[in-house]
């Protein structure tokens, strides 16, 4: 199995932004877009999508494939997403290892599952067919949780790689999710990177989080913070050179600002991954 | 006792949309603080996650009305219609017929005319794409066809019956001014809500406009459409009217060009 190639640096493809990236061309590597801003009938979204894809690499992270829940996999949300992919053209497609409904509603959630066989029989079965549906490895996302399930029998961790080695798909190592996670759990953040299996991880997502009240929220309204930039650094040490994004969802800053925090990363990747290439 | 996948889901999903204490038998405690608090933020971040859905789509609607009592609304939405789609763009489909049935408005006809509209402009801006007629098309049509005309409107394009001077009100929140005092029409209003140059747009309609838009929707070839204009109004000037009308929606980008279908490229 080969990775493919890390892209660079990239942000996440917000409205905001459309105007001044197609006038300015900022020197940003690629875009992540969310998947269902852009699974509507047509308009604007989808002629930015176009102008975008013209000009920049584009990869396609979705948040309502629910890909652990127990309910049937959506074929018409699985239809509208090949049809997207079909015009982005993307390097590769995500979601996240977690699920967000079921009995026909949607929670708009993105909640843990137990660590279980169970669950991980059931997991792994369902990238299978997404997979062969798309026909293309899809790439799973570690995400921030804040409940722990008794009925748990394995280390997130263990429960990621697993996934990842028997459904054969990549990874997507959410930096600040395992910051979150590590810190409303207690669990050891270097043994979670530790454990995630280096030829299975695509990219990283970088990220801002809150402090709630029985600890941290996964809330993509701030910048990233230094203990975050710090694990970082230590997953660039044990995966290399991987395609690196900021992801901001609320309290959007101006294009430039997220340019300049994208900067950051270039340069501890530069200071991390030079020595190593010595 | 050992909890399948399913049945774990399923009470997760139950305390989260009733917000009750059901799952929290499942959880272990956390670290710090209490499960219930923990289990919270889920049940915390449903509503304010499906709120702002609605706040996101009827951004005039929570101005007029004021903060409190959108979310109070929003509340009731909530429970009522849980959200069916997988897709966050789907989910205030609902809110306009909801507020028609909603006690809470039945004195505020302004308020369920402002979701209607709100809500047309969200369609329009994401409609399906297709070609528009122009011009050149017009005049490519030998005059002998044109009363065989079937013109057929943009996806986009919706028109609505305004009661009340929800457009003005409308009008006033978006330039972050006063809005007036909700007052009835003696006669309702139509309004065309429609997509031009990528954005939603809306305008009044007049009387002999609203009638060709209508018969357009009812399929009618263009000869007839003439027809009841000249029923309508004066017939000696019906030619100059309609061909001025004509003029003005293809430059609204509000026709459809000559085998157009309405589906996306």
């Amino acid at each position: 199995m080969t990775l493919p190639q890390s892209l660079g640096f990239g942000l996440g493809l917000r409205p905001q932004h459309y105007s001044e990236i197609l006038t300015t061309q900022p020197a940003i590597d690629w875009f992540e877009i969310i998947s269902e801003n852009y699974m509507v009938p047509g308009g604007n979204p989808l002629r930015m999508l176009d102008a975008i894809t013209e000009r920049y690499p584009v990869v396609m992270h979705g948040v309502a494939l629910s890909i652990a829940s127990t309910a049937p996999l959506d074929m018409e949300y699985l239809h509208a997403l090949k049809k997207l992919e079909r015009r982005a053209n993307p390097k590769w497609i995500s979601d996240h290892l977690c699920w967000t409904g079921v009995h026909g509603m949607s929670l708009h959630d993105l909640l843990p599952v137990p660590y279980t066989q169970e669950a991980l029989k059931h997991v792994v079965s369902r990238i299978g067919q997404v997979q062969d549906f798309l026909g293309r490895r899809i790439a799973i996302e570690n995400v921030s949780s804040y409940i722990t399930y008794q009925q748990s029998e394995m280390e997130e961790w263990d429960f990621v790689r697993e996934v990842a080695d028997q459904a054969d798909c990549w990874l997507i190592l959410d930096v600040n999710n395992v910051f979150v996670s590590g810190t409303n759990h207690d669990f050891s953040t270097h043994a979670f990177i530790d454990q995630i299996p280096v030829e299975r991880v695509v990219q990283f997502h970088l990220a801002g989080h809150s402090e709630g009240e029985v600890g941290l929220i996964d809330t993509h309204d701030h910048a990233v913070c230094d203990e975050v930039w710090q694990l970082y650094a230590r997953a660039l040490k044990r995966f290399g050179s991987v395609s690196t994004m900021i992801e901001r969802d609320d309290n959007i800053p101006p294009l430039s600002e997220l340019v300049q925090e994208l900067a950051i990363a270039r340069r501890i990747a530069a200071k991390t991954l030079k020595p190593m290439a010595a | 006792m050992k909890y399948s996948l399913a049945e774990i889901q399923s009470v997760i999903h139950k305390a989260i949309v009733e917000n009750s204490e059901g799952a929290l038998r499942l959880l272990v405690p956390p670290p710090v603080g209490k499960t219930a608090a923990a289990f919270k933020v889920y049940q915390d971040a449903y509503t304010l996650r499906l709120a702002g859905f609605l706040a996101n789509d009827f951004p005039m609607l929570k101005a007029y009305i004021g903060d409190d009592r959108f979310d109070e609304m929003a509340r009731h939405y909530i429970n009522a219609k849980p959200s069916r789609h997988p897709n966050a763009r789907w989910y205030s489909d609902n809110l306009p017929q909801f507020l028609k049935t909603a006690k809470a408005f039945a004195e505020n006809g302004e308020c369920i005319e402002l979701a209607t509209l709100e809500h047309a402009l969200t369609h329009a801006f994401d409609a399906i794409d297709a070609q528009t007629m122009t011009l050149a098309d017009l005049a490519a049509i030998p005059p002998e066809q044109a009363g065989d005309l079937q013109l057929r409107l943009h996806p986009s394009a919706t028109v609505l019956t305004c009661r009340q001077n929800t457009t003005s009100i409308w009008s006033a929140l978006k330039a972050d001014i006063e809005p007036p005092h909700p007052h009835k029409f003696d006669q309702p209003q139509k309004i065309l809500v429609f997509r031009q140059d990528h954005a939603s747009r809306f305008r009044l309609l007049g009387d002999e406009e609203a009638m060709a838009l209508a018969c357009i929707e009812d399929g009618m070839r263009f000869a007839v459409l003439c027809e009841m204009m000249a029923f309508q109004n004066a017939a000696d000037e019906v030619p100059q009217r309609a061909a001025m009308l004509l003029r003005i929606w293809i430059e609204s980008q509000l026709l459809l060009a000559d085998g157009a279908d309405g589906a996306a490229k």
